[in-house]
């Protein structure tokens, strides 16, 4: 199956800051990527890159096998995105907004504008200004989805928006998906979100993607593991695929990529000896707070009761 | 392109609107008909038929209009955050800033030309001014009207380059004037600023000139930075 987004070691630095990282990555036709990191990892900028916003300082990025540094404007026909925050001319109203889009989409599918404005029950008279956040998004899904896209890059779109909202937002976006083998690359820091809808999932980590993978196979392969001691638990020095560790009491937790038998080798050495070994399974949320924490642990906030 | 035109035009309707209440205020200033608004200003009985410090006043509105037209056409998409839904239509970085260029400009040309415009029409009718109407008398302001578009680009290229405010970022907008004051005061008075004269075509030779380079640059900037 042909890729729909390649990007090849794409750096971006702004002064002295990496903030994209020699990123290579490809996202095969008719995938759902979910695209995570934490605040500042590199994300919108990756999108920005791709979307030709900005400018790369290293590297290439192709969707649908055109180079975006040289992406024609009748190749964007073929592509929708939603940037961050859905950001449309708030003095328009929805009508407005949909005469100002359509005579750029040759392709423009009304019948399908009208059902998800009537879905989502908005009027078509009100002015952007004048909607909630989650109305917004909405409208503005509706003009991405219009023009019949093959490739849709959201940019955490559903930020800032509450629960109830959120969830038809991802109802309308499965349903987009459903269509007709649709690529989808997805933004999000609301990780269920993405557990929802991605088959497969990155995960930048200060400007470095550190995951690529099935979500599943994410899911399975990253493990909490809990060693405890009679006594103070022994200095671990570390081995494959540690994320986190960090002692607890008589307690040794690790976080580790891949768990495996080898690790029980390893603990098997460990003087003092392990009393007891729990492994637990985590689910998207927590794997990817562990992964991408790192050493960076929060404070205890009633550490003093 | 004609619904960026028409999105462009919807976009700076307000100040087109306030442009225009300034158009009507500097025109009945020029017709002697004021007297509405506090005082009467009768300066067409005199001889000349624009007369000078009207000239400031309307070089001075021109410039205004102009420069806020700039600023409010390069500032607004990215104050409103929308560059990366304006940029993601499918046409080119410089279809869409062309699109705005054409109608800033045209809209400065207009809304400058248009008192000047009414101001001769009303005053070549015979019977209304006591002296004799030629064209030529009109060349001071229509050489205001033709700089207004340099300043609408050097107020739209301070707008959209990505530079500090305090330092760099208004020369072009800066020089626009400057230069526009010197040489059209030369035009009007010869060696005024001492040393400097300019004739017409010198002139018109270095607005086109201007215009020129700022649209250049402009759609060089435009394809150069990034709209993060």
């Amino acid at each position: 199956m042909p890729d729909a987004i390649v990007t090849d070691g794409l750096t971006k630095w702004y002064g002295s800051k990496c903030v994209v990282n020699a990123l290579s990555l490809r996202v095969p036709e008719g995938c759902v990527y979910g695209f995570l990191g934490r605040n500042g990892a590199g994300k919108s900028t990756t999108i920005k890159m791709l979307t030709g916003m900005v400018h790369p300082d290293g590297g290439s990025a192709s969707l649908l096998g055109q180079d975006v540094a040289t992406l024609p404007p009748e190749m964007r026909q073929r592509i929708a995105y939603l940037a961050e925050g859905h950001p449309l001319y708030s003095w328009m109203t929805i009508d407005g907004l949909m005469r100002f889009t359509r005579p750029f989409y040759p392709a423009w599918n009304q019948g399908l504008f009208d059902q998800i404005i009537e879905h989502f029950q908005l009027d078509r008279k009100q002015k952007v200004r004048h909607l909630s956040k989650g109305q917004v998004a909405q409208v503005s899904l509706a003009i991405g989805i219009a023009p019949d896209p093959e490739l849709l890059i959201l940019d955490d779109p559903t930020l800032g928006l509450d629960t109830v909202v959120r969830r038809d937002f991802l109802e309308s976006l499965i349903q987009v998906i459903q269509r007709r083998g649709r690529t989808i690359f997805l933004s999000s820091h609301v990780l269920g979100d993405v557990e929802r809808v991605a088959d497969r999932i990155g995960v930048m980590v200060d400007g470095v993607l550190r995951v690529d993978c099935p979500t599943d196979e994410f899911k399975q392969s990253i493990r909490r593991v809990v060693l405890s001691f009679d006594g103070p638990p022994p200095t671990f020095s570390g081995c494959d695929g540690l994320v986190a560790s960090h002692i607890e009491e008589r307690r040794l937790e690790l976080v580790i990529v891949g768990f495996g038998e080898s690790h029980r080798e390893l603990f098997a050495t460990l003087t003092p000896q392990p009393k007891n070994i729990e492994v637990a399974e985590l689910n998207l949320e927590d794997a990817f707070i562990e992964y991408t924490r790192g050493s960076r642990r929060a404070m205890p906030v009633f550490a003093g009761e | 392109m004609l619904t960026l035109i028409l999105k462009e035009l919807r976009s700076i309707s307000r100040l087109i609107a306030l442009a225009l209440l300034a158009d009507g205020f500097l025109l009945s200033d020029l017709t002697g008909q004021s007297y509405w608004l506090g005082g009467t200003y009768p300066m067409h009985s005199g001889f000349a038929l624009i007369q000078a410090s009207w000239l400031l006043r309307f070089g001075f509105l021109v410039a205004a209009i102009a420069g806020a037209l700039g600023m409010s056409m390069s500032l607004d998409d990215g104050l409103r955050g929308t560059w990366a839904f304006a940029l993601f239509r499918p046409v080119s970085r410089q279809a869409y800033i062309g699109a705005k260029l054409l109608v800033g400009g045209a809209v400065t040309l207009a809304l400058s030309v248009l008192p000047v415009a009414v101001y001769s029409m009303w005053a070549a009718t015979p019977g209304i001014v006591v002296a004799p109407f030629r064209w030529s008398q009109l060349q001071p302001a229509i050489e205001a009207c033709g700089w207004s578009v340099v300043i609408f680009l050097g107020a739209f290229l301070s707008g959209i380059r990505p530079a500090k405010w305090w330092w760099s970022r208004l020369w072009p907008l800066a020089t626009s004037v400057v230069l526009g004051m010197l040489f059209w005061l030369a035009s009007l008075e010869p060696d005024f600023p001492p040393g400097l004269t300019a004739t017409a075509s010198e002139y018109w030779c270095l607005c086109v000139g201007m215009v020129t380079v700022l649209s250049v640059s402009i759609l060089a900037v435009v394809e150069e930075r990034d709209f993060a």
